[in-house]
């Protein structure tokens, strides 16, 4: 026969209900009454029955956890981790089920925990919106995590598009210009509703900006340089309505042979080509 | 979080999936179709008139497709207007230049990525400005130091100036791909008593054959349409390069005939046609592989 919370009060001369404010810690105690208490707990072997504890006070002090699975996903051990570092805090218990991705499994999962009478039910993530509704309509609330299915049940979801935003609003102020991009990034603002045109402008056009950068002084460039388009169609004419700086240089050079104003005139060119690509150098500056 | 996100975008967006969701993603393929088209349609135009005959051409009312095809422009263009040689010219000209390109090019490329040199992002700067650099303004030196050189009206003159513009693209893209490779590798040649040299022949090169192969085709490309040095360097019709020769058939006609142009345009274009349909995919892989890791 186990030892009862009424042996220990015998043991130690003392009432039961001052024996239960000395385990749960709450209520004025004497220092010799708790001593003594202490003494003959440890004396009797006696432990607390939780069991019974809950069918009197109908709380189990425990939480049920459906998780996809521990593994091979580090993720939800980390949140197993948490969840029963929290849990613990607060002086309960959690019992943790692996749902191994399978919606039935999970509700299995659900009658067991329910069965064994769980204060609430962490569903990280739940697989069937039902699951989650069977837990709320027995009167047990539900916590869903990451992924919010059922819209009755509280959710804890992480701010992805938030976070990836100052994330790269971070590298960017730390100097870094050339940001990879994995495809994450976009399913983690997918995945907080941002919408198509937002998304391109916020993070596809930001991380773009440097090749953006290379692809218009490379085409400007090209069309003021331009040569042997005006060469092969108009020879500059008529008149000199189509004469470009490059078809002036040329016709210096190789046609007049003169070689000192066409010089003058490359040095024009390279500098106008050097001003254009300093502009959109300037133009182009993240703004940080 | 990575591994159920996935599976969560896929719902989320099914969930969303509106006639406006509907709409901009036809959109996107009606306007891409659209840029497309516009791409393609001046290629069809030259395409279908290098099959029109002298006759149909001088009657003047162009039709989108030529009532009696003939393969007798690419005859008379071929032949009689002796294009086959400046397409073997272009061919020559392309590929001294290439074979100097990627030599120099994987060196300088190789030195800068990997060897403890002073300035590297200075050097870098410079060899892109380098290749910014317009082709006219040197058009006169460059003349000036190949009439002293006898030069002019040479294959190799052409091909050493084209170096100016082809060298610089080369050396920049090799150097960011081979600073891509894993150094490790390399590493562990050196330690184990690989001189730099080979280490580059026997390590370098084979890894980043992709790259190479990448660098040898814009090369390529880029000679081959060449036309402001050509114009400039050569003298005589029987050294001229394909562009400049397409350019000189027109205007050696008192009326210009476009169908022997569309058909000398053909032949010129399908070689490249080819090589960047064959290797497009290494193409853009090897451009963009710096871009995304």
């Amino acid at each position: 026969m186990a030892v009862t919370l009424k042996d220990v009060a015998a043991r130690a001369g003392v009432s039961t209900a001052t024996v239960a404010r000395v385990i749960h810690e709450n209520g004025y105690v004497s220092a010799q009454a708790r001593d003594r208490v202490f003494v003959a707990i440890r004396e009797s072997g006696y432990r607390l029955n939780v069991v019974a504890q809950g069918l009197r006070r109908q709380r189990t002090l425990t939480l049920g956890h459906m998780l996809h699975g521990i593994l091979p996903n580090p993720f939800f051990a980390e949140v197993a981790m948490g969840v029963e570092h929290a849990a613990a805090e607060h002086g309960y218990n959690v019992l943790i089920f692996n749902a191994r991705d399978d919606a039935d499994r999970e509700r299995a999962g659900v009658e067991t925990l329910l069965a064994r009478r769980v204060d609430g039910v962490i569903f990280t993530t739940a697989l069937r919106a039902e699951n989650v509704r069977l837990v709320l309509e027995a009167g047990v609330p539900a916590v869903e995590v990451e992924k919010p299915l059922c819209d009755e049940a509280a959710s804890v979801v992480v701010d992805n598009y938030g976070g990836v935003y100052e994330a790269i609003n971070h590298l960017l102020e730390l100097g870094h210009r050339e940001i990879g991009y994995p495809r994450d990034l976009y399913d983690a603002a997918a995945l907080d509703g941002a919408g198509g045109w937002s998304v391109f402008r916020r993070i596809t056009l930001p991380l773009l900006r440097p090749a953006l950068l290379v692809v218009l002084v490379f085409r400007t460039l090209s069309a003021f340089l331009i040569f042997d388009i005006i060469y092969a169609l108009t020879g500059g004419g008529p008149g000199t309505s189509t004469t470009t700086l490059s078809y002036v240089d040329w016709h210096t050079f190789l046609v007049n042979g003169d070689f000192g104003l066409g010089g003058a005139i490359a040095v024009v060119m390279v500098a106008v080509a050097l001003i254009i690509a300093a502009v959109y150098r300037l133009a182009l500056r993240p703004n940080t | 979080v990575i591994a159920t996100s996935a599976s969560l975008v896929t719902r989320s967006a099914r969930e969303r999936a509106g006639p406006l969701r509907w709409l901009l993603s036809h959109g996107t393929a009606v306007t891409l179709a659209l840029v497309v088209l516009a791409f393609l349609l001046p290629f069809y135009w030259i395409f279908a008139h290098s099959f029109e005959s002298a006759a149909e051409y001088a009657r003047n009312q162009p039709t989108l497709w030529p009532a009696h095809p003939t393969l007798s422009n690419y005859y008379t263009v071929l032949v009689r207007d002796g294009f086959a040689t400046a397409i073997l010219n272009s061919l020559i000209v392309a590929s001294i230049t290439t074979a100097i390109t990627l030599g120099l090019g994987s060196l300088a490329g190789y030195a800068i990525s990997r060897l403890p040199v002073r300035g590297r992002g200075l050097i870098l700067g410079f060899v892109i400005l380098a290749g910014f650099f317009p082709l006219t303004a040197m058009m006169g030196p460059l003349f000036d130091v190949m009439a002293h050189t006898g030069l002019l009206n040479t294959y190799l003159g052409v091909s050493a100036s084209d170096l100016v513009y082809t060298l610089p693209f080369t050396t920049w893209l090799l150097a960011s791909l081979f600073g891509q490779l894993p150094v490790e590798i390399e590493e562990a040649a050196l330690v184990d008593g690989c001189g730099r040299a080979r280490v580059l022949w026997k390590v370098v090169i084979p890894l980043a054959a992709p790259a190479l192969a990448t660098a040898t085709i814009f090369s390529f490309i880029l000679v081959w349409s060449d036309f402001a040095f050509s114009l400039a360097f050569l003298q005589t019709s029987n050294r001229f390069t394909a562009p400049l020769a397409i350019v000189m058939l027109g205007q050696t006609k008192y009326q210009t005939f476009y169908n022997y142009t569309d058909a000398a345009v053909m032949v010129t274009a399908l070689p490249i046609l080819a090589l960047v349909l064959l290797a497009q995919r290494r193409i853009v892989s090897g451009l963009t592989s710096g871009a995304l890791r």
